[in-house]
């Protein structure tokens, strides 16, 4: 056998497989088979989605609606022509007054078919949860190079780096470890803080799945996610899983928010910018750099939080390309 | 449905004549492996189709063990070579590195006149390396003759490298990748061509392993973090499952002989009850490893599962999550 060009496990391995392990046995085929990542099993077709559910997926247009811009004639518009007032005439009011001429039915004697008497009302409980698909807001192919890139801690474990090495010898310094260009690394993992406001309940689901994929990403032994209602200091805050409730030292922060933008004007679930500089404050005090996905547009976006986090749109247009311009190697840990 | 390997064959054990080991002496030995039919189809597979075979599964279930039992001399008598993979580990520290720091040491602390060793002195063979070419890995890169004359030069400051493999045959050999999900992201990347073509670049020149050579690659994950999916569809794959009670008796008879089977059983029995304490709880489980561990414990110290600190025993073997 060549081993000169293969790539990725295809039917001709499973042809191997079974001429070098011939079997007779379906069994042992079909686990032949799904060592190999193939399924025997005729897939499910999938269930149609119920009538007035609006799947995103199925929609033409998935992403964002553009801003389309506004594209004004070259000429000057013609002037508008003042509309000409109808005067009505006034309905007769009749001397007796409005009388109603609804009349109430008379009750007749009517016969319950023998099929709705004998119905039994249907289970809500015994009825099956309907799923409804889900488009992520970040693309699924490049959701995983995002993800990394935005949690991504800068290591001295790359290669030499021979500008400080020569550098150090050139001073005569006793090199005792050597100097090595900064690669980006997760081995710090993740602390996530959601924000579970009213004005994030549209996202609640897409929250989920971005935790779930940050602990794919970053390792169970090494994600802390934790939970809060507007305010990041709130003392309202509610905890998920057995991870402490102070900030860890030195690992970055990724905090989901909308600084309250689409909180009702009164709500008291925003948090005042004060708040905000003081969450600052204490994760630069235990060395974590913070990182906002923020789902409104940039526009909306405090200028207070643009100072002490770093913001990333939360948006189908962000490209983990874009965000490794602005990281670069990684965050640089203080601590 | 009891399948037979058609590529390797597993020899019977005779438990009765196993002893009982809690030496140190006794962990380096190669205790019988418990093979079910999914173990044994996946690795026919991953032989057949000479795919690295992706063991996943809960710690303590054996993953890492397989490798090295296949490279005993009961099954396949070939090389062993292993290596546990951290979040440190890179693709130069598996294919081949330069110790640039010794280089640096030596140049600085040189006597007049004496001259430098070569540049490929410092060349460190990595584990595919040896797995692919050992003797090239052995004179690290360079052709024979320059290689014997640095031997014969006896330079004091020359050290030639040792090759890891640990006893078995002379060319063949199994390959054991411990822990690939704690590696950064880009290691099981990197590893997709050397891996796949069974050649990788180094030194401006290319290690390439011959055709012949027959190899099985063990890869372990536990599974804490997600590998990239061309990573994934280059692999056989095989998922240990939960072990029943008769499968604990059988390992632990594998381990210590059959005199004590009653014994076996009985905390076989409270392992399953803890399990599903733990399930409940949603705590991790007790493992085989830690099964073996209290079956030891019990064995050495002359204690069942009915003795008045048996829950000690359990406490500090197989629910340590309750006290850390």
């Amino acid at each position: 056998m060549s081993f000169r060009s293969r790539n990725e496990i295809s039917l001709g391995d499973l042809a191997i497989a079974v001429k070098r392990l011939p079997t007779h046995d379906r069994d042992v085929l079909s686990k032949i088979a799904a060592c190999l990542g193939f399924g025997l099993e005729v897939p499910e077709p999938p269930k149609p989605q119920p009538k007035g559910v609006w799947d995103k997926t199925q929609s033409p247009e998935q992403d964002e609606p553009r801003d389309i811009p506004e594209h004004k004639p070259p000429f000057q518009p013609a002037p508008k022509k003042a509309r000409e007032r109808v005067s009505l005439p006034k309905p007769p009011v009749p001397v007796e007054g409005y009388v109603s001429r609804i009349k109430k039915l008379q009750r007749e004697n009517t016969v319950v078919p023998a099929e709705i008497k004998n119905a039994e009302p249907i289970s809500l409980d015994a009825a099956p949860l309907m799923q409804v698909s889900r488009t992520p807001i970040f693309a699924k192919r490049s959701e995983r190079a995002i993800l990394s890139a935005t949690i991504a801690v800068q290591s001295a474990t790359g290669n030499v780096d021979l500008d400080k090495t020569i550098d150090r010898l050139v001073q005569l310094k006793f090199i005792d470890k050597l100097p090595r260009r900064a690669v980006p690394t997760l081995k710090y993992g993740v602390q996530l803080m959601l924000d579970r406001a009213e004005s994030m309940l549209p996202y609640y689901q897409d929250l989920q799945a971005l935790e779930e994929r940050l602990k794919q990403i970053s390792g169970s032994s090494r994600f802390w996610s934790r939970q809060f209602k507007g305010s990041p200091l709130s003392r309202q805050r509610f905890q998920k899983g057995p991870h402490p409730q102070k900030l860890i030292n030195n690992v970055p922060i990724l905090i989901v928010t909308d600084f309250g933008i689409g909180a009702p004007f009164h709500s008291r679930d925003r948090a005042r910018p004060g708040e905000w500089v003081r969450f600052a404050q204490q994760a630069r005090k235990k060395g974590c750099p913070v990182v906002a996905l923020i789902p409104h547009k940039p526009r909306f976006w405090l200028d207070q939080a643009l100072a002490d986090f770093l913001c990333i749109h939360w948006n189908r247009t962000t490209s983990a390309g874009d965000l490794r311009k602005v990281i670069g190697a990684g965050h640089c840990l203080s601590g | 449905m009891s399948y037979k390997p058609k590529l390797f064959s597993v020899p019977e054990v005779d438990t009765s004549k196993i002893a009982f080991h809690t030496d140190y002496e006794a962990e380096e030995k190669i205790f019988p492996y418990v093979f079910d039919d999914d173990i044994l189809i996946a690795l026919d597979v991953a032989m057949a189709t000479q795919r690295p075979l992706l063991v996943s599964g809960d710690p303590g279930t054996g993953k890492s063990t397989l490798a090295r039992v296949m490279a005993d001399t009961d099954i396949l008598d070939r090389r062993y070579l292993s290596m546990v993979i951290t979040s440190r580990t890179r693709l130069e520290h598996l294919t081949g590195d330069v110790d640039a720091l010794k280089r640096l040491h030596h140049a600085q602390s040189a006597q007049p006149g004496q001259a430098p060793l070569p540049d490929w002195a410092y060349r460190i063979p990595g584990i595919l390396w040896w797995a692919y070419n050992p003797e090239s890995a052995a004179r690290q890169g360079v052709d024979p003759d320059k290689y014997q004359k640095l031997l014969r030069d006896k330079d004091p400051r020359y050290e030639p490298p040792q090759n890891p493999a640990k006893a078995g045959g002379e060319t063949n050999v199994v390959l054991l990748l411990d822990e690939i999900d704690k590696a950064d992201p880009d290691v099981p990347n990197d590893l997709l061509e050397p891996m796949d073509q069974r050649r990788f670049h180094l030194f401006g020149d290319v290690v390439t392993a011959p055709d012949s050579l027959g190899m099985l690659t063990i890869i372990t994950t536990n599974g804490e973090r997600e590998l990239p999916p061309a990573f994934l569809r280059r692999c056989v794959t095989l998922r240990l499952k939960e072990v029943e009670e008769s499968h604990l008796v059988k390992v632990a008879k594998n381990h210590h002989g059959d005199a004590d089977e009653s014994l076996y059983q009985a905390i076989a029995v409270k392992v399953m009850e803890l399990r599903d304490q733990a399930r409940s709880r949603g705590v991790r489980p007790p493992s085989t490893g830690e099964f073996l561990d209290s079956v030891r414990a019990c064995k050495k110290l002359g204690l069942t599962p009915k003795s008045k600190i048996w829950k000690r025993v359990a406490e500090s073997t197989l629910i340590k999550h309750q006290l850390v």
